[in-house]
C-alpha cells in the first residue's frame, strides 16, 4: 500500500473542510463549523493494479490572529491551497500559503483552488481567468471538486 | 526507566493518556487496553500503526529520529479523532521501539473550538461590515477620547492616508491629519449633535452630522457638498459627448465651427468616413463594428493636437476641425493618419482603409457651405476607388 499524505490549506470559511465532505462523501452542509487543529480523512484510489491511499488532512484555517502550525506540514506530498473566490484578501493569501508549504516540503505538489464559485455571476465567472493546475470550484454544487483532487494525485503517484 | 514511569502515571491518571508501541517497520508490538476508542476498528498487534493512524503517514523520518537520536520527541496537537481530540506524542523507547503516546485534551479543545468558532463568526461579520462602510461615498469616521478609532476609505482617501494602520501610528498627530477647522472631535461632536453643520476643509466644502455609538464612540459622518458649477460643467461634458467613442458630438462641433466662421479665422475641416463599414456590421456582427469604431476613434485622437476638434456626426462618419490656415500641411497630415490606417490591424476586423474629403473656409463662408464641400471631397474619393484624402 502506497499512502501519500496531502494538505488543504488556506484562510478560514474559504471551504477546506466542505470540498473534503464533498470529494469524500459527496455532501455538503451550508452551515459553517470552524476546524480545530487537524483532521484526517482516507481515500482508497487505486492507481493500475498498485494500491494506492490519499491521506487528507483538513487543517484548520490560517486566521489574521493565527497562522497554521508547521508541524501538520510535516511530510506532505502535496497541497490543495484554497481561497474563497469572492473574498479578496484569501486570494492575496494564496501565495503566502504556497510558500509556506514549500519551505517545509520542496518537492511538494500542490493545485489551487478558488472555491465558492456557485456564488459568482455568470460574468464573474468568464473574468477568472485559469493557469493550468488552478481550479474555480463550488463545494456546495461538487464543480471540479474532483478534477481538484484527481489532477493532484495524479501529479503525486505518477 | 523514566518513559515506563510516564505510562504509569498516564495511565493511572484517568485515561488521559494511551499508548501504542511500534517497532521500525511500523509494526505495533504493544498498546494499551483504551487505545480503540481513538479508531474506527479494534487494535491489532502485528498491524501497520498506519492502518489505525493515518497521522504518522509523512512522519516516518522523524520515527527513524527518535530511534536513532534517543532524545528527540514529536508532538502533532489537536487531532481529530473519532470524536476525540487528542495530542500524538512519538517518544524514544527503547532502539528498537518507539512509543506512541496519545494525549486526550477534548475538554480543553472543545472550549477552545468554541471561542475560535466565534471569533472567526466576528471577523467574518467585521469584514462585510468594512466592505460595506468603504463602499459608501461619504467619509466616515470614529473617534473614541479624542481619538480615531476607526476611517472609512474614502476618508483615507480624502486624506492622502495610506491606511488605517497609518493613521493609528500618527495617533498622535490624528488632529493635524485630518485638518479640521476645530480644536478637538469632543469639540466637533458638540457641534455637529444635533444637526447637520456645514463646514470647510481647505477648500471643500462638507456637510457634518455627528452621532454616539454606545456611551464611548462618537461616529462622524462627511458628506461633500459638490459646487453646482462643478455638477453643471460635468454635466454638460457629458451632453457634449458621444457615449461611444468620447468624441464630441456633431452639434457641439457646429458650435465651434460657427465660432470660428464668426471670428473668421480660417479653418479646415475634414470628414472621415471608414470604407466599406457596413460589410463589417454584416459580417462580424454590431459589437465587432462598435469596437472598431472605438479603437479608430483612438487612433486617430492620438494624431491630433489638442485644440483640434475631433467629432463623431453618426455611423461611422467623423469631422475634424483644424484651427489653422495651412491647408497642405493639414493635408499631409490627413495622408500619414490615411496611411496609418492602412496599415493598421483593427482588433477581430483586420485590416481597413479610410476616405476622406477636405475643405478649408473661404471668405463669407457658412457652416453649411463648408460642411458640404468636404462631403462632396469625399463622396468623390468614395466613388474613386476609396483609401485617398481629396481636396475640394
Ligand atoms: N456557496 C458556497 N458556500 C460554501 C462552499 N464551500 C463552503 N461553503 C460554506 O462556507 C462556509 C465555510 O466552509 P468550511 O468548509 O467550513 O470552510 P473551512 O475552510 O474549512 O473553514 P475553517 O475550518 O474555519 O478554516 C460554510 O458555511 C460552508 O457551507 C461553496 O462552494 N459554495
Ligand atoms: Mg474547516
Amino acid at each position: 500500500m502506497i499512502r501519500k499524505k496531502i494538505l488543504l490549506l488556506g484562510d478560514f470559511n474559504v471551504g477546506k473542510t466542505s470540498l473534503i465532505q464533498r470529494y469524500i462523501d459527496n455532501t455538503f452542509d451550508d452551515k459553517y463549523l470552524t476546524t480545530i487543529g487537524v483532521k484526517i480523512s482516507k481515500k482508497f484510489l487505486p492507481v493500475g493494479t498498485i494500491e494506492c491511499e490519499l491521506i487528507i488532512w483538513d487543517v484548520e484555517g490560517a486566521t489574521p490572529q493565527k497562522q497554521i502550525p508547521e508541524q501538520y506540514l510535516v511530510g506532505a506530498s502535496g497541497a490543495i491551497i484554497v481561497a474563497d473566490c469572492n473574498r479578496e484578501e484569501t486570494i492575496e493569501n494564496l501565495e503566502g500559503h504556497i510558500k509556506h508549504f514549500k519551505a517545509v516540503n520542496p518537492d511538494g505538489k500542490y493545485v489551487v483552488a478558488y472555491n465558492k464559485s456557485d456564488l459568482l455571476s455568470a460574468e464573474q465567472h468568464e473574468h477568472f481567468d485559469l493557469k493550468p493546475e488552478t481550479f474555480l470550484t463550488s463545494a456546495k454544487r461538487g464543480e471540479h471538486v474532483n478534477d481538484l483532487f484527481s489532477t493532484l494525485a495524479k501529479e503525486i503517484f505518477t | 526507566m523514566k518513559n515506563i514511569q510516564i505510562i504509569l502515571n498516564a495511565i493511572l491518571s484517568q485515561d488521559v493518556f494511551e499508548y501504542i508501541l511500534v517497532d521500525r517497520r511500523y509494526r505495533i508490538t504493544d498498546f494499551s487496553e483504551n487505545v480503540s476508542r481513538y479508531f474506527d476498528e479494534a487494535t491489532q498487534g502485528g498491524n501497520d500503526i498506519r492502518h489505525y493512524l493515518p497521522e504518522i503517514v509523512g512522519y516516518e523520518e522523524e520515527i527513524q529520529t527518535v530511534l536513532e537520536k534517543g532524545n528527540n520527541r514529536y508532538v502533532l496537537e489537536t487531532v481529530y479523532k473519532n470524536n476525540y481530540y487528542i495530542n500524538i506524542i512519538l517518544e524514544y523507547y527503547s532502539e528498537e521501539k518507539v512509543l506512541i503516546l496519545l494525549h486526550n485534551t477534548t475538554e480543553i479543545t472543545l472550549s477552545k473550538l468554541e471561542l475560535l468558532q466565534y471569533s472567526n463568526e466576528n471577523q467574518l461579520l467585521y469584514n462585510t461590515i468594512k466592505k460595506i462602510l468603504d463602499s459608501q461615498n461619504n467619509l466616515l469616521l470614529v473617534t473614541s477620547n479624542n481619538k480615531i478609532e476607526y476611517a472609512n476609505r474614502k476618508f483615507l482617501e480624502y486624506f492622502s492616508i495610506k491606511n488605517l494602520d497609518e493613521l493609528k501610528e500618527r495617533r498622535e498627530k490624528n488632529f493635524s491629519i485630518s485638518s479640521l477647522p476645530v480644536k478637538s472631535f469632543n469639540e466637533l461632536y458638540a457641534y455637529a449633535k444635533d444637526e447637520e453643520k456645514e463646514l470647510m476643509i481647505g477648500e471643500d466644502t462638507f456637510l457634518v452630522k455627528a452621532t454616539m455609538l454606545e456611551t464611548t464612540y462618537q461616529l462622524f459622518t462627511f458628506s461633500k457638498v459638490t459646487k453646482l458649477s462643478e455638477a453643471n460643467q460635468s454635466l454638460e461634458e457629458k451632453i457634449n459627448r458621444d457615449p461611444l467613442t468620447g468624441l464630441y458630438r456633431k452639434s457641439f462641433f457646429d458650435e465651434k465651427l460657427a465660432e470660428a466662421l464668426e471670428y473668421e479665422q480660417t479653418v479646415t475641416l475634414v470628414i472621415a468616413d471608414i470604407d466599406n463599414f457596413k460589410t463589417v456590421n454584416d459580417h462580424y456582427g454590431h459589437l465587432a463594428g462598435d469596437s472598431v469604431l472605438r479603437e479608430f476613434a483612438d487612433l486617430i485622437k492620438n494624431q491630433l493636437r489638442e485644440n483640434d476638434i475631433f467629432a463623431r456626426w453618426g455611423g461611422e462618419e467623423f469631422l475634424i476641425l483644424f484651427n489653422c490656415s495651412k491647408q497642405e500641411k493639414i493635408v499631409e497630415k490627413i495622408e500619414t493618419i490615411r496611411k496609418m490606417v492602412e496599415t493598421h490591424s483593427f482588433e477581430t476586423v483586420g485590416a481597413l482603409t479610410v476616405s476622406f474629403g477636405v475643405a478649408t473656409s473661404r471668405e463669407n463662408e457658412t457652416v453649411q457651405s463648408l460642411l458640404e464641400r468636404a462631403d462632396r471631397a469625399l463622396y468623390f474619393a468614395k466613388t474613386n476607388g476609396k483609401n485617398m484624402v481629396v481636396v475640394k
